[in-house]
């Protein structure tokens, strides 16, 4: 079971790019002062539940069991282990069943922090969950796996934007268990941080499984990036698709490891992967490494990958109309996240990330 | 101002190394038509990327100067700011880039504080409006997927909506469809008309006299090898049509021998 949960993801030679001593990290902070969650009286009327790891252990552990320890072991990485060192650290959210929320439940961490999250929908419920991470200490790190589980035709949009402070390491593992004709959509930004960690990984585990991940990235000065999604098509008939824009400059650096895996029985899956990497400066660089297991041979998988600077003819296009070097890239770049910044769910989100890009990028 | 005019001085410039034009000498001035023609190859759109500062092309020699500013030693933004325009041949796609954003933006850059948010919203309307263009084009991508037409309607509208002083356009009508070239040619006029107060200055690159039924051409030259090779009224471009540029070759060589 677990073996088969646990994507196989290349480990990469972690110390040298977190320049971390994994031994001696303590646990930055209680999880108390680390996050704020905000449950509309109106959801909890309808027994919705939003609240911290350690509450929902003392009083919800049925409904915790649900989704704690689903997909993500304790041992998976170093940093799941970490996250699961204090059993209190973390959040709870579950949504019963038929339960459709009118407004976005609202997660924010604006300190460092280790910690698990767990999140049901049973069946046909409706939610969206927008988790906006703002940490700015330094000399510290962030560390989050979050486990969803989608109950039959229940809808997820979960999005997530971090803006962390330029020092901070952060590290992201979210996963999803998606049953028969549910739907998720995980939709991440990468934007501060000294180097980002960030998984985000679906099971499709029944027939109608869907799953729309979207991800946004970008690195500037001397941070670091490690992107990976895992698509695993464990039933017939679901569709998974990915994109992921990423971007660097001065000398930004990352990775993308993107993997469809489809199983012998999952026929009619359909699965699309898009990553598209922009380098803004000679120094940057970004390795995509795309990958394909496919047992299943009725089905449609397609991953297609691009790497380029900003082009020429573009830019002179755009200078020639009066826009300034500097100001035709950044257009030019923002155009380039435009089509994953639309898949966003939220439109304060979209111009959030807008705004944010345009400032950060030349 | 005696040196208004976007003036053109024995200018010679190459790409990849190799010499196209080889001495243009050409005044435009304000309020004035001038149609470009010449055989395919003869160095067009390379007068056009030399004067607007396309990094492939080398100035080897010779002046350009706008209103009197040394054109040649500006960046590319600077001379769009001095009233540049350059209608392209072949306009770039900036998918992501809306032309909504993307006039904002130019018109922002070149004109500063020209007008508020609802002026230039009026400003864009009308100007869709005499180019026969859907308002929905301003939430497309900039070219992205558009039509050669759409693309060269398009170029006009941005003309319009950035008033330049001088404005260059490389085969903007080709490929046009009867009213998009009546558009065309509706739009140059309105920027020549002496009731808004805007007399910009055309060089109107072309292979067809029939633009030039639209509008009309003060002078016509006819470039070829990267040189001009001589210069008349409308009348030029007519016979060009009918007979060919063999004829006229020939007839250039015959005098030179
Ligand atoms: N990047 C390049 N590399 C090599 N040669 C080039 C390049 N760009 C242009 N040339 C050459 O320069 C010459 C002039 O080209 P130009 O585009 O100016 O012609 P034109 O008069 O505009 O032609 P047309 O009527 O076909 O548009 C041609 O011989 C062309 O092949
Ligand atoms: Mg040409």
């Amino acid at each position: 079971m677990t073996a088969c949960l646990t994507p196989a993801r290349p480990t990469l030679p972690t110390d040298r790019f977190w320049q971390l001593d994994y031994n001696k990290l303590e646990l930055p902070v209680s999880l108390g002062s680390s996050f704020t969650l905000d449950l509309p009286a109106a959801a909890q009327a309808q027994g919705v539940i939003f609240c911290g790891l350690g509450e929902a252990q003392r009083q919800h552990p049925d409904l915790l069991a649900l989704g704690l320890r689903s997909s993500i072991n304790d041992d998976e990485s170093r940093f799941t282990q970490l996250a699961s060192k204090d059993a209190e650290s973390g959040f709870f959210c579950y949504v019963p069943a038929g339960v459709r929320l009118a407004a976005p439940l609202e997660l924010q961490i604006d300190r460092a922090w280790a910690g698990r999250g767990v999140v049901v929908l049973g069946p046909d419920a409706h939610a969206e969950i927008i988790e906006t991470i703002t940490a700015e200490s330094s000399e510290t790190f962030l560390c989050e796996l979050t486990e969803m589980v989608l109950g039959e035709r229940a809808q997820l949009r979960y999005t997530s934007v971090q803006t962390c402070g330029p020092s901070l390491r952060a590290f992201f593992t979210r996963r999803a268990i998606v049953a028969a004709d549910a739907q998720l959509h995980l939709a991440s930004a990468e934007i501060g941080a000294q180097s980002v960690q960030s998984y985000g990984d679906a099971i499709l585990r029944a027939p109608g499984a869907r799953a729309d991940i979207s991800v946004l990235a970008f690195a500037s000065q001397q941070r670091y990036l490690d992107l990976g999604n895992d698509l695993h098509h464990a039933a017939p008939q679901t569709t998974s698709t990915t994109l992921v824009k990423a971007a660097a400059i001065e000398s930004g650096r990352g990775r993308y490891y993107g993997n469809i895996r489809i199983d012998a029985h999952a026929h009619g899956a359909d699965a699309t992967l898009r990553d598209d990497t922009l380098l803004l400066s000679p120094q940057a660089h970004i390795d995509s490494v795309p990958a394909l297991e496919i047992a299943a041979n009725d089905v449609k998988a397609f991953h297609g990958a691009t790497v380029g600077s900003v082009d020429d003819e573009q830019r002179f296009y755009a200078m020639s109309r009066g826009l300034s070097r500097a100001a035709a890239e950044r257009m030019i770049t923002l155009g380039f996240f435009e089509p994953v910044i639309a898949r966003f769910p939220n439109e304060v989100v979209r111009e959030f990330l807008r705004d944010q890009l345009n400032t950060r990028v030349g | 101002m005696s040196d208004r005019g976007l003036r053109i001085q024995a200018l010679r410039s190459a790409v990849a190394g190799k010499e196209i034009l080889k001495g243009i000498d050409l005044t435009v001035e304000p309020g004035r038509v001038h149609a470009l023609m010449g055989p395919n190859g003869s160095g067009k759109s390379t007068l056009a990327f030399s004067l607007t500062g396309h990094p492939n092309y080398e100035i080897l020699g010779g002046s350009a100067t706008l209103d009197g500013a040394d054109l040649l030693s500006m960046p590319v933004d600077q001379r769009a700011k001095a009233g540049l325009f350059l209608s392209f041949q072949y306009p770039a796609a900036i998918p992501g880039v809306s032309v909504a954003n993307f006039l904002r933006s130019a018109k922002t850059a070149v004109a500063p504080d020209s007008m508020n948010p609802t002026a230039f919203r009026k400003l864009v309307f009308a100007k869709l409006d005499v180019l026969d263009m859907d308002t929905a084009f301003l939430g497309r991508y900039l070219n992205d997927g558009f039509s050669g037409g759409e693309k060269k309607r398009l170029e006009m509208l941005q003309m319009a909506i950035l008033a330049p002083k001088y404005a260059v356009l490389d085969e903007t009508d080709s490929g046009l469809d009867v009213d998009a070239l009546r558009a065309v040619g509706d739009s140059i006029k309105a920027m020549r008309a002496e009731e808004s107060g805007r007399d910009t200055g055309f060089l109107i690159i072309t292979h067809y006299p029939r633009i030039l039924e639209h509008v009309h051409a003060d002078v016509v030259h006819i470039m070829m090898d990267g040189r001009i090779v001589t210069s008349g009224g409308p009348e030029l471009a007519e016979r060009i049509e009918r007979e060919g540029y063999d004829r006229l070759r020939e007839e250039l060589v015959g005098i030179a021998a």
